[in-house]
This record gives C-alpha cells, sequence and structure tokens, in this order.
C-alpha cells in the first residue's frame, strides 16, 4: 500500500516539475501579487494531487493541472465577492473591423519589438481586467483548448474566443502606447482589406 | 475566401483551433494575401512575445514547500491506510500547542509607519483529523478571539490565527501560519539551543525559512511571538523591530 502511495506520487511530481514554472507564472498573472500566487499555486497542486486518481492517463496533464488552478483562482474570488465580471459578446463585423484597427506593420514591428520589455508585457497583462486576462494567459502559457478554457470559467466557448480576441487585441494597444511612451514613432496603421 | 472572413478566424487558427477544412481555406487565403498574411503573421509574434515576456521559472523554495507537502500527503495516506488506533496515540493527537507570530507582509512593512502585527496561532496535531468547523472552534476557545482564520496544512493538521490588520495608514497586514516543514533553522555563532524555541528578542538569532523570509522573535509562555519578513529587510532591522514589538506587547 505504502509502495503504492509512493510510485503515484513519483509519477505525480514526474509530471508535475515540468509545468510548475508554467503554472506559477501564470498564478503570478492571475493573483498579481507573488505571495497569493504561491499560495493559490500549492492550494492548486494539493487539490491536483487529491484527485490524481480521477486524472485519466494520456489526456493533457498540464492542461487538467491549469483547469484546477483556474478553478481555484475563481473560487478564491468569489469568495472574495469579486466575481468575474460578464464581458459583452463581440459581433463578427467588429472583429474583423478591430483586427484592421490595431496591427503592427512589419516596420513598426521590427522597431517596437527591441524596445519591448518582458516589464512591458506584464504590465499590459495586469492591466487588463479578469475576464480578458484570464483567457489570455491560459492560452499562452496553459495549453488549453478553447473548450477546456470555456469548461474551466463556465462560459460558451464563442465567449472564450470573443475574451481572446479582445484581450489580445488590448494587449497590442498597450505595447504599442509603451512603445509611443519611449519616444518611438508609429504612423496610423492604414487600413488592409482587399 | 475574402479578407475579413479570413481575419475573423485569426485567432482559432493561430491556436490549432480551426476545423481542418477551414484551416485548409485560411492557409490559401493566406497564400494569395499578402497583407492578412503580414497580419496573421504579425500577430504570431506578438503571441509569441508575450509567451516570452511571461514565461518564469518557479522558485525553488516553493518547489520545496510543495514536493514537501506532497510526501507529507503520501505518508498520511499510508499511514491511514494501516492505522491501528491506540489510547497513547490518540492521546498524543488530543495534545495541541500554541505557537504565536505574525507575517507581516514585506509591502506593508515598508510602507506601515506603526506595526502592531502581534497575534497568536493554535495548531492542532496532525493525525487529530478536526473538521474545519472543529478546528474553528477550539482556536476561539485556546486563543480567546471571536475571529478566528484556520487552515489546512499539507500533514492534515489546522492552523488557526488570530484575524487582524495593520493600523499604519490602512495598510493590510497578512498573518500567515508556519508551515511545519517548510522552515530552515539556521544557527548563528554563539547559540547552543535550538533557536526555534530560545529565541530572545536581542540576540541576534534569526530563523531562516526556506523560502527565503527570515523570522525573529521570541518564546514566551509557550508562546512564540515575532515577525516574519523578506530578504529586503536587513535582519539587524528585524530584530530592532521585533524588539520594539516585545515592548510595546
Amino acid at each position: 500500500m505504502a509502495a503504492d502511495a509512493r510510485a503515484s506520487r513519483r509519477e505525480f511530481e514526474t509530471l508535475l516539475e515540468p509545468i510548475l514554472g508554467p503554472l506559477h507564472a501564470t498564478a503570478v498573472r492571475l493573483a498579481r501579487n507573488r505571495t497569493d500566487a504561491e499560495d493559490l499555486v500549492q492550494e492548486a497542486v494539493m487539490k491536483a494531487w487529491k484527485s490524481f486518481a480521477t486524472f485519466e492517463r494520456g489526456t493533457n496533464f498540464k492542461a487538467w493541472c491549469f483547469r484546477i488552478l483556474t478553478n481555484t483562482f475563481i473560487s478564491g474570488k468569489r469568495s472574495d465577492k469579486r466575481t468575474i465580471k460578464a464581458a459583452p459578446l463581440l459581433e463578427g463585423s467588429d472583429v474583423a473591423d478591430d483586427l484592421s484597427q490595431e496591427s503592427f506593420s512589419a516596420d513598426e514591428w521590427n522597431r517596437i519589438y527591441p524596445s519591448l520589455v518582458d516589464d512591458d508585457v506584464k504590465r499590459a497583462l495586469d492591466e487588463l481586467p479578469d475576464e480578458f486576462r484570464v483567457p489570455v494567459l491560459l492560452s499562452s502559457l496553459g495549453d488549453l483548448s478553447y473548450k477546456e478554457m470555456a469548461s474551466a470559467l463556465e462560459v460558451p466557448i464563442g465567449t472564450i474566443m470573443s475574451r481572446i480576441f479582445r484581450g489580445r487585441e488590448r494587449l497590442r494597444a498597450a505595447l504599442k502606447d509603451y512603445a509611443r511612451e519611449r519616444g518611438i514613432v508609429l504612423a496610423p496603421t492604414p487600413g488592409r482589406e482587399s | 475566401m475574402r479578407c475579413p472572413e479570413a481575419r475573423s478566424f485569426l485567432h482559432p487558427f493561430l491556436d490549432g483551433e480551426l476545423e481542418v477544412d477551414t484551416n485548409v481555406n485560411v492557409l490559401r487565403h493566406l497564400d494569395l494575401c499578402a497583407s492578412c498574411r503580414e497580419r496573421f503573421e504579425d500577430e504570431r509574434r506578438l503571441l509569441a512575445r508575450v509567451k516570452t515576456g511571461l514565461a518564469e521559472p518557479c522558485p525553488e523554495p516553493l518547489k520545496m514547500r510543495i514536493f514537501d507537502a506532497l510526501a507529507a500527503e503520501e505518508r498520511a495516506a499510508s499511514r491511514g491506510a494501516g492505522r491501528i488506533i491506540t489510547w497513547p496515540r490518540l492521546a498524543a493527537a488530543a495534545a495541541v500547542f500554541v505557537v504565536a507570530f505574525a507575517w507581516v507582509d514585506p509591502i506593508c512593512l515598508r510602507g506601515c509607519p506603526t506595526v502592531r502585527a502581534l497575534t497568536r496561532e493554535h495548531h492542532s496535531a496532525a493525525g487529530e483529523q478536526l473538521s474545519e468547523s472543529e478546528a474553528v472552534e477550539r482556536a476561539r476557545e485556546v486563543l480567546g478571539r471571536d475571529r478566528v482564520v484556520c487552515e489546512r496544512m499539507g500533514d492534515g493538521s489546522w492552523c488557526c490565527r488570530e484575524a487582524r490588520s495593520c493600523d499604519g495608514g490602512g495598510c493590510v497586514v497578512r498573518f500567515s501560519c508556519k508551515k511545519r516543514g517548510t522552515i530552515s533553522f539556521v544557527k548563528l555563532p554563539g547559540s547552543d539551543v535550538h533557536p526555534w524555541l530560545s529565541y530572545r528578542a536581542g540576540e541576534g538569532l534569526i530563523v531562516t525559512r526556506q523560502d527565503g523570509c527570515r523570522f525573529a522573535g521570541w518564546r514566551e509562555n509557550d508562546c512564540l511571538y515575532g515577525l516574519v519578513a523578506d530578504e529586503s529587510l536587513p535582519p539587524e532591522q528585524l530584530v530592532a523591530l521585533a524588539s520594539r514589538l516585545r515592548v510595546e506587547k
């Protein structure tokens, strides 16, 4: 019995170790505070360990852990009485309009990219409201599919798509602003539709 | 496929969420349309930059804390599987001890003109298997406080503390429990006793925890009082603060 428990823990630790970095990085951006982030990661890992028997071998362990991390974060927020506010869905035509407005040209990108530092990215992400920040984070660091995010956040897939799109567009706009603050001249992006 | 439609698939395309047929149609459009290709490439670069910008390793102390907690859970599970309840074991399990110390959020410590962060903690013994409400009830009784917060430790015991906040300019002091098994003791020259039980403020004994934080405090009437702060606060300042707290107390 003890040998089984030890083997199970070793298996869990082997799967866990490579994803602790992304889990922690995500928690830091979710909690916006390192102390809370560490508590969040530890709580999520212990929950994952307690339900490890239900984890289907061969499926995506990383996505499974990220789902638990997200649920832990959200339930913590709910107990704080600060629920994630619903964001309005974006219509298809709005998506296309916005996409044509905020993109960088190759030349602009080449000027912005060297000036960007990791803190810019973190700052831009931290400034996003939760409803955008969470899906953007989960898609960037967690490898969660839209379906898995929809399930974790208890919203329809269309809402996830809309939030990912809007979150990334806000990120882009913020990074552009930071570049402007540094004196990089960016021309207004021309319409590009053919 | 025309540009607006192709661009509406931008994110699902980059996230690998499109059905095969749609994916092929988007790829065909990108072959023909330079401006959409540029737009898609731009987004791909942005996402890659976001991913690298957010990446950071898990701190070693946290990793150790997690693996320690997992090992403790495993030991508890193994013990539980073949447990024979004996009276001496029950008696040992019923023994409780009270320690007291405060976690001062380092941010608060820097911004807070007056540190009043003394609190007491009550630990139930591992193996007692109390429910949260039982732990809260007992902690209220032992600590003599109504506002009590209990936290489950990796070994199944409960760590309960008085819920208080810093009164210095509205900043928040966060009290946290000593997580048993996550503290490393540093014995300083001249000390011949265990610092956890023997520290007296002003003598320069400081406990460095595995998470890099330092604890300075003193033992009094079976309680341990003190402060925890991160390494940005110089040890002598931490000791001075602990001494001040002792005097104020």
